[in-house]
């Protein structure tokens, strides 16, 4: 936790209402992925849920409100891009969901992006791109009250 | 250059762990406690891959050791050996080279256990 379990937004805190809101799934199966995205999110005081397949993820998903998805690609039972279809096609889902990878094989972002997702991020997660990618979907004016 | 305690140049390395975790040894420690634990399995899940020729798991595990390489420094040492397994894999080819690879990457990872023991 950092000072006040906020997230700090250009070097300002934010009012607790604002990082209390937010919940974030995290769709990933190598435990230490998941071990370091949860001590970042811990760290600033984000509410997050960590599934391990993307199984998993829908089943979450239509048991609680999420704000945003943290998506890995290559998973058991399920991977990345199927759960982003199931998602938009059948949940009817707007939920922005980032997909997070080790280096790419070829043409495994356009099938990312093809598939739904809205954002393409890099393994081992870089604090700095995460906070930014929080900052843009979660926090910034235009999505201020937004569902 | 960092060695270890038989002069061989470390193949590991905590600097990424111990920027992340912002002083939090504890998390440090944890993290190495999951790589000790899950490296070893990685390394015989692909080798019973290898040796039952199943391209798909010899892919799926690959890529999955690849996830877990940085967080100890040895992605700069074998790296591109297990991408390149996770290419073949993929592409279903090649097996002498995959087991080729893996030969260097099993090694590479025992010393990186060794290191962090």
């Amino acid at each position: 936790m950092n000072r006040e379990g906020n997230i700090l937004l250009d070097g300002k805190l934010l009012p607790p209402e604002i990082s209390d809101r937010i919940c974030i799934l995290v769709v990933e199966d190598n435990i230490l992925n998941q071990k370091l995205t949860g001590f970042i999110l811990n760290d600033w005081g984000v509410k997050h849920k960590i599934c391990s397949n993307g199984k998993l993820a829908l089943d979450a998903l239509q048991l609680e409100h999420f704000d945003l998805i943290l998506m890995d690609i290559q998973m058991p039972e399920m991977n990345g891009t199927d759960t982003t279809e199931f998602i938009r096609q059948n949940l009817k889902l707007n939920i922005p969901i980032i997909a997070m990878t080790a280096h790419a094989l070829p043409g495994e972002r356009e099938r990312c992006m093809k598939s739904g997702m809205t954002e393409y991020l890099t393994k081992p997660i870089n604090e700095e791109e995460l906070h930014q990618i929080i900052v843009k979907y979660l926090i910034s004016p235009a999505h201020q009250g937004a569902e | 250059m960092a060695f270890n305690g038989n002069g061989l140049e470390k193949v590991t390395s905590l600097d990424y762990l111990k920027e992340l975790s912002k002083g939090n040894s504890g998390f440090v420690q944890e993290m190495i406690r999951i790589f000790l634990t899950e490296n070893p399995k990685e390394l015989t899940e692909l080798a019973t891959a290898i040796h039952n020729k199943d391209f798909t798991a010899i892919r799926q595990v690959a890529h999955r050791m690849q996830s877990s390489l940085p967080f100890v420094g040895v992605n700069k040492v074998i790296e591109q050996d297990v991408m390149e397994i996770e290419r073949l894999g993929e592409n279903r080819c090649d097996l002498p080279q995959i087991l080729h690879l893996f030969s260097k990457v099993k090694a590479v990872c025992e010393r990186a256990q060794a290191e962090l023991r």
